[in-house]
């Protein structure tokens, strides 16, 4: 029973992570009907600049400031003269883009940082902490909590603001949404901000529970975008839970069956849900708009 | 106006991606540059510049992923051919070691081997930094009968034994029956392991089962990961519940750092064991405060300063960390090592065959050499020549390795 809590104790700090890369790909779909597959380099920018900014002895929370801040500057740049240059493209030259981009992102965070890992101090102290049975860190609970604090940041703006409305106008119709006098463009340029700065906070409370270096981006996107597409491409609130349950069947998985096949695992529950549920979990709403 | 501009934007993100592509195949681009002579670089110099030179071939990673290997065996070879040259050479003849960079790739690798063959007529090959690009370059050799002594780990290279095959570094197998030694010693019979799942980990995960029985030894639990997964909360979830009394981890970093943070993470209370292939400083580094108490399997360099003065291997391994600093004000790794013991028994064997290369190869299973890696003892059934005894225990303290006693 124990070892069954602390799965679900594990999967819930991976699941979390999972969620807040899908919010990324959902929150920049839903607006641009771009499919960002630079999401995950989001986060290693985040670790890598942290670790950084710590080398040259920057306060924690001021770094942690900076860090985050640049690589939201990052997003924006990326949306207004890369993405936004190629608008007319079709969607799969789009996706195309954004492989690209993140390939070049790497290379360049190859040849800046090295091909070398990197640890961060965790934000309070190295000890775990013990209750009812299971252990985890205490990075871990900062880890949750930052999830917490992100998605119901997301849903705040999405639901509760001008904002959040004038970009949900342009994910129903851009069309209207351009005529209502709201700019697309800028809205894109939100939505890459948001996403950019969420998988920062992520990729920097994620790097302390083990090590960060300049490819961590790849695996955390690929999972983050099978979650974003078992909920249901464009649906926040299905990515969020898809993220949770992709983490949940990971440690689960490979705890009960074999650790051998932890990816395995994950990805034939993803594939057999798609066989019988093409749509996502919650995704009769929007599939098929962007052309996927 | 705009559809140009478009276009020259293109041009640009397609100019960066084939430039990051070259980067990161390459690394030093100046390395590609003609197909004849800058690749190849010859240290040599001093003593006898009348007799003919002894030729000996070098292939090395010195770019690409295993460039931290290759590079400070280069250096270490570099230094070792300037000390012999610099009193009288070899036999009166001065050295000349023609160094090859394999850009750790296989096919790289037998490209240069063949040519130091065809091209410089070499009597030995040195090389490769890595398994792979050593089983290629090994197999061009047998062929050839070439000598050839390798500095990289895996236990094929000279397992089968073929005529001529050598190699320097420790293997997984003598990693093994050091742990289990130590082990044994310390009573211990139920072992966790949590091993890479690359051919590295594959390999040691073997070896351990292996040698389990014999060790009298019970493997509770088999677990992997993979080389690049963030996380083992899960594996090591599993390894808490079973009756296991040492975590045995076998991988290069960061995977054993991260194992070793995630075990404090999770109130691991059994001891850790690591293998040889993280035991260097960057485990210390990335593991930081949950590196403490972890214990490693390593070779005595890794702890140089403090190897007891009676030790056959002490005088050597001062020689050689205390020259390493001197030339290059860098610390000697087992790199290093393995590069330095290569020529140093290439050398034994060459005297031992009055100089004959077509002695070389058999006068090589002769060869007895104390080295900064072990002590070699070469025979015909074994061309690797080392024992579990010249590794040893270490123990992270205060964020050092101490040798265990």
């Amino acid at each position: 029973m124990a070892e069954l809590l602390q799965y679900v104790a594990n999967g819930f700090v991976g699941g979390g992570i999972y969620a807040i890369i899908a919010v990324g790909f959902v929150t920049i779909y839903n607006v641009s009907k771009v499919i960002n597959l630079a999401q995950g380099e989001f986060l290693m920018l985040g670790g890598m600049i942290m670790v950084s900014l710590i080398g040259l002895h920057v306060p924690y929370g001021l770094a942690f400031l900076l860090a985050v801040t640049a690589v939201t500057i990052f997003g924006i740049l990326l949306q207004k003269y890369v993405i936004s240059y190629v608008k007319r493209a079709t969607p799969l030259s789009l996706i195309i883009l954004t492989i690209g981009v993140s390939i070049l992102i790497r290379g360049f965070a190859s040849l800046i940082w090295g091909k070398d890992a990197f640890a961060l101090e965790p934000i309070t102290s190295h000890e775990p902490i013990s209750f009812g049975g299971i252990t985890i860190a205490q990075q871990s609970v900062w880890v949750i909590a930052a999830v917490l604090v992100i998605l119901l940041f997301l849903w705040y703006l999405m639901d509760k603001t001008m904002v959040g409305r004038k970009i949900k106008a342009c994910s129903v119709n851009t069309k209207a949404a351009r005529l209502m006098g709201i700019s697309p463009g800028k809205m894109a340029g939100l939505a890459f901000a948001i996403s950019a700065a969420s998988g920062a906070v992520a990729g920097i409370v994620i790097a302390p529970l083990s090590v960060t270096s300049y490819d961590v981006g790849v695996l955390l996107g690929v999972k983050g975008f099978s979650a974003a597409i078992l909920g249901g491409l464009g649906n926040p609130i299905g990515a969020v839970i898809a993220g949770f349950l992709l983490g949940l069947l990971e440690s689960l998985g490979a705890g009960y069956i074999s650790s051998g096949l932890k990816d395995a695992i994950a990805f034939i529950v993803l594939i057999a849900f798609l066989v019988i549920k093409p749509t996502g979990i919650f995704g009769e709403r929007s599939v098929g708009k962007g052309g996927l | 106006m705009k559809k140009q501009m478009r276009s020259c934007f293109f041009l640009l993100l397609l100019a960066s991606l084939v430039l990051i592509a070259a980067c990161s195949n390459g690394a030093n681009p100046a390395a590609d540059t003609g197909s004849n002579t800058p690749a190849s670089q010859t240290a040599s110099g001093g003593g006898g510049e009348n007799k003919e030179p002894i030729k000996i071939g070098a292939v090395f990673s010195l770019t690409g992923p295993n460039s931290p290997l290759g590079v400070p065996e280069k250096q270490a070879v570099e230094m070792l051919v300037k000390e012999i040259n610099g009193s009288g050479g070899v036999d009166g003849r001065p050295l000349e070691v023609i160094f090859e960079d394999d850009k750790s790739d296989n096919t790289e690798a037998v490209k240069a081997i063949k040519k130091l063959v065809s091209k410089e007529n070499v009597m030995a090959v040195l090389g490769s930094s890595g398994s792979g690009p050593s089983l290629g370059m090994a197999d061009f050799a047998a062929q050839q009968k070439l000598p050839m002594i390798s500095m990289a780990a895996a236990d094929q290279i000279t397992n089968p034994v073929r005529p001529g095959i050598f190699k320097t570094p420790h293997t997984d197998l003598h990693a093994t029956k050091r742990i289990y030694k130590f082990l044994q010693e310390k009573g211990i019979t139920k072992v966790a392991m949590l091993n890479d799942s690359n051919a590295y980990g594959s390999g040691f995960t073997a070896q351990l089962k292996k040698f389990a029985p014999e060790y009298g030894i019970t493997i509770v639990a088999e677990e992997k990961y993979g080389t690049k997964d963030p996380s083992m909360t899960s594996q090591l979830t599993k390894i808490k519940g079973t009756d296991a009394e040492v975590l045995i981890v076998a991988g290069t970093n960061p995977g054993p750092a991260t194992i070793a943070k995630e075990a404090k993470q999770l109130g691991f209370t059994i001891p850790i064991i690591s293998s040889h292939g993280s035991a260097n400083s960057k485990f210390i580094e990335l593991a930081g405060e949950a590196a403490e108490g972890v214990l490693l399997v390593a070779g005595k360099l890794l702890v140089a300063d403090q190897i007891d003065a009676n030790d056959p291997q002490a005088a050597i391994i001062k020689k050689f960390v205390d020259e390493y600093q001197a030339a290059y004000n860098a610390p000697a790794d087992g790199f290093a090592g393995y590069g330095y013991d290569g020529l140093n028994i290439l050398i034994e064997g060459l005297k031992l065959a009055d100089f004959d290369p077509s002695k070389l190869a058999e006068s090589l299973e002769k060869v007895n050499y104390v080295g900064v890696t072990g002590e070699f003892a070469f025979s015909a059934e074994d061309h690797n020549g080392l024992h579990e005894d010249s590794m040893i225990m270490v123990e992270v303290k205060d964020g050092t390795f101490q040798i265990l006693k």
